[in-house]
């Protein structure tokens, strides 16, 4: 045995114990506070630190996560906090506390120095905080451009002259189709030629007197009684040709009367189309629609839901999904084979089984089970936060293959640009898809300008928003009663300029419509009327004169062979008794 | 390591114990046979600060018998499998496992335990056949060792005169 030998060993065990003594503690403050940094992008700061060996334990003092958005405000300070730190499973790097307590926790702290890191960093994450202040002042200029350009156009709306053209009318240019159709009939009615009329009536006449004529005496007078009466009947026929033609006029007058009526017809129904076009214009469709809350809120609640999945997402890389069991063969290495056996305990990296820092005024940070591998324990990491009136749950669990994260978010006092309400989150994260919705609920959101400009008391306001899909393209929609509150009492306010406007609209049309459209229904009717009356009179003349003409005819007729019968009979008399004269004469000279 | 050669013949030509040049060469063997980096050559190392034994002929022996341990590997690899996997030792192994700081022994590895078990069966028989060898080097091979011809070249270098001087 040489004691000489023992030298090296009993250097190396003084060094450690020098090192640990005095700059171990420094060492673990400036790693943990610079760690913590990167992780949460603003400054984590420890007072003091202090170390223990048996068994291995730390306590830290004063420590302040600043807040990332508001530079000289601390998210998170405790007073106070100590754990143990497993030995057994740090020899394999895996840090283990079975409980932390603290006390001493707040939020929302002042701080005297910039929580911000340094601007290098700040540039590597490409991020703009926007300040409450800021996010507020971009907020009202946003909602006052927009009531200014609800006002500008709902003027733009009541001036009815401004925008109404009596040629955009599709009643109107009916009506003139109408008109022009009209036209057209009527001129075609004055082509048919009615002196055809006066030409048959002469027709007939002259057949008429020439039939009077007839005076049959003797057989010689039968053909040309005959002729007369032939031209008698083509004369009669005549007429009945000129009777079919007026009827067909008359009936040809009735459907180009009534297709002028259809198109009257037509642009009655064009104007109440006008009308419901004219009523459409005047309607303020910003105010109708429901994009008021996209437009207000859009902005501002994808800033406050993009934070939320901020932090989730920070939170998700640090516990990573559990990895598919893959049982491939041992790896075959340079120098032989690793061969493992079950373990007792088998602990992950970073396992802390409970959190809990508690603070004066009932503040609470509870976090149970936070590890990087929560599939080793079949639970899930669950942390609670709560303070003032403000209170917050999330869960991560791992014990399956698919992740499934849930954050509940619950603030009764809940500041959305200077305004206090409630307000509420619920969001799933499965896998790669997200399901949440946020609500807020509160009053004094509108400013006092619109108050008054509305005529209305502070209302309750409430907006929903709701954020579905895909993590990293989620579709986002957004509701709000602001739309109807506002477009309630907007239309209220502006109800009388709008009405007065409508009736001045419809007074447009009907002054340039309703009349054009009774003159040409008029003239319809009195040119149909007229039409009617006059091929009527026509046909009923002709039929008149006709009838009269063929009973004439008739009656001549049943004459004229009468006096046949009568010339016949008598001359057959006489041809009787001229051969009874002949037979005796014949048979006195035989004899 | 001309330096530790000479302290190394030195020891092997003057009067010291052949049982510490044994004891030296004996865990120069254990490190050179197994991986270097594994919990038990720390225990090696410490024994050889604290043993009066000859650091010389350890570094040597080691040199050996690192080259030899990575020819014998194959065979290491044979015995340390199929040690760990006889199924009467899974228990004793299991227990093994959880032991805190022995998986840092990396006991579980096949070359790793085939080549230490190798090592300390040879031990023992090392450690005699060298301590008679170092009595038989003395008393027959010293001078035949010394008249060799490379020898002689070695010693005339002006090389190895410049080292012998300024190393004393």
């Amino acid at each position: 045995m040489r004691l000489k030998g023992f030298i090296p060993f009993i250097i190396i065990s003084s060094l450690v114990v020098v090192f640990f003594g005095f700059f171990a503690e420094g060492i673990m403050k400036r790693t943990l506070e610079r760690t913590g940094s990167g992780i949460w992008g603003a400054k984590v700061e420890i007072e003091n630190l202090e170390l223990g060996l048996s068994p291995l334990r730390a306590r830290i003092y004063g420590l302040q996560i600043a807040n990332k958005n508001q530079e000289f405000q601390n998210a998170l300070e405790v007073g106070e906090m100590g754990f143990s730190i497993l030995f057994a499973p740090l020899l394999e790097k895996k840090f283990v506390i079975e409980d932390l307590t603290g006390t001493g926790l707040a939020f929302n702290t002042p701080r005297k120095t910039s929580g911000f890191l340094p601007v290098k960093e700040k540039k590597k994450k490409k991020k703009k905080n926007v300040s409450a202040a800021e996010e507020e002042a971009r907020w009202r200029e946003n909602m006052s451009s927009w009531i200014e350009n609800v006002k500008d156009r709902a003027s733009e709306k009541i001036d009815v002259d401004s925008y109404f053209s009596r040629d955009d009318l599709e009643s109107f240019q009916k009506l003139e189709e109408a008109k022009e159709e009209l036209k057209k009939v009527e001129s075609e009615f004055s082509g048919f030629d009615k002196s055809e009329a006066e030409k048959v009536f002469s027709l007939l006449k002259e057949s008429l007197a020439g039939v009077e004529k007839i005076n049959i005496n003797n057989p010689a007078d039968f053909p040309a009684a005959l002729k007369q009466l032939a031209e008698l009947r083509d004369a009669a026929t005549e007429a009945e040709d000129y009777l079919k033609e007026s009827r067909n006029k008359l009936k040809e007058v009735e459907s180009s009367v009534s297709q002028v009526k259809q198109k009257i017809l037509q642009a009655d129904s064009a104007r109440k189309s006008d009308m419901d076009k004219l009523m459409d214009k005047m309607k303020l469709p910003s105010i109708e629609s429901k994009d008021i809350a996209s437009v207000l809120f859009g902005e501002l609640l994808v800033n406050r839901v993009n934070r939320v999945f901020d932090l989730i997402t920070t939170v998700r890389a640090y516990i990573p999904p559990q990895e598919k069991k893959v049982k491939s063969p041992p790896r075959p290495r340079q120098r032989g084979v690793d061969i493992h056996f079950p373990k007792d305990k088998e602990y992950p990296s970073l396992l802390i089984k409970e959190v809990l820092i508690t603070g004066s005024s009932g503040e609470v940070l509870k976090v149970d089970w936070l590890t990087n591998a929560p599939w080793m324990f079949g639970r899930p990491v669950e942390i609670f936060i709560k303070y003032a009136e403000f209170e917050a749950s999330a869960s991560f669990d791992r014990s399956s293959e698919e992740t499934l994260d849930r954050l509940a978010i619950k603030a009764s006092n809940f500041h959305l640009v200077g305004a206090s309400g409630e307000l509420n989150f619920n969001g799933e994260f499965k896998g790669g898809d997200i399901d949440s919705s946020l609500s807020w609920a509160g009053r004094g959101l509108l400013p006092e300008d619109w108050l008054e400009f509305l005529k209305m008391d502070d209302p309750m306001i409430e907006v929903k928003a709701r954020v579905k899909g895909k993590i990293l393209s989620p579709g986002f929609s957004l509701s709000s009663n602001l739309d109807t509150i506002i477009s309630s009492h907007f239309k209220k306010e502006l109800e009388d300029k709008i009405s007065e406007a409508k009736r001045s609209a419809r007074e447009l049309i009907s002054q340039e419509v309703d009349h054009v459209l009774s003159e040409v229904l008029l003239a319809t009717d009195k040119f149909r009327r007229n039409a009617e009356e006059e091929l009527q009179e026509l046909i009923s003349k002709v039929e008149r004169d006709k009838e009269e003409l063929l009973a004439y005819v008739d009656a001549r007729r049943a004459e004229i062979d009468e006096r046949t019968d009568k010339y016949k009979k008598e001359t057959e008399g006489k041809l009787e008794e001229l051969r009874g004269g002949v037979e005796e004469s014949i048979r006195s000279l035989f004899k | 390591m001309l330096k530790l050669i000479k302290k190394f013949f030195k020891a092997m030509n003057n009067d010291s114990n052949p049982s510490e040049i044994a004891g030296g060469a004996v865990l120069g063997v254990i490190l050179g046979l197994t991986p270097f980096f594994a919990l038990h050559n720390l225990l090696v190392i410490f024994l050889l600060f604290i043993l009066k034994v000859n650091g010389a002929a350890a570094v040597v022996t080691t040199a050996i018998f690192g080259l030899i341990g990575y020819l014998i590997d194959p065979l290491s690899h044979m015995i340390g499998e199929s040690i760990l996997t006889a199924g009467f030792l899974e228990k004793f192994w299991t227990y093994l496992y959880n032991i805190p700081l022995i998986p840092f022994a990396r006991l579980n590895n096949t070359v790793i335990l085939g080549s230490l078990l190798i090592s300390i069966i040879l031990a023992p028989f090392l450690f005699i056949l060298t301590r008679k060898f170092v009595v038989y080097y003395r008393a027959s091979l010293r001078e035949k060792v010394d008249k060799l011809r490379i020898m002689k070249i070695l010693k005339a270098s002006k090389i190895f005169k410049l080292y012998m001087r300024l190393s004393r």
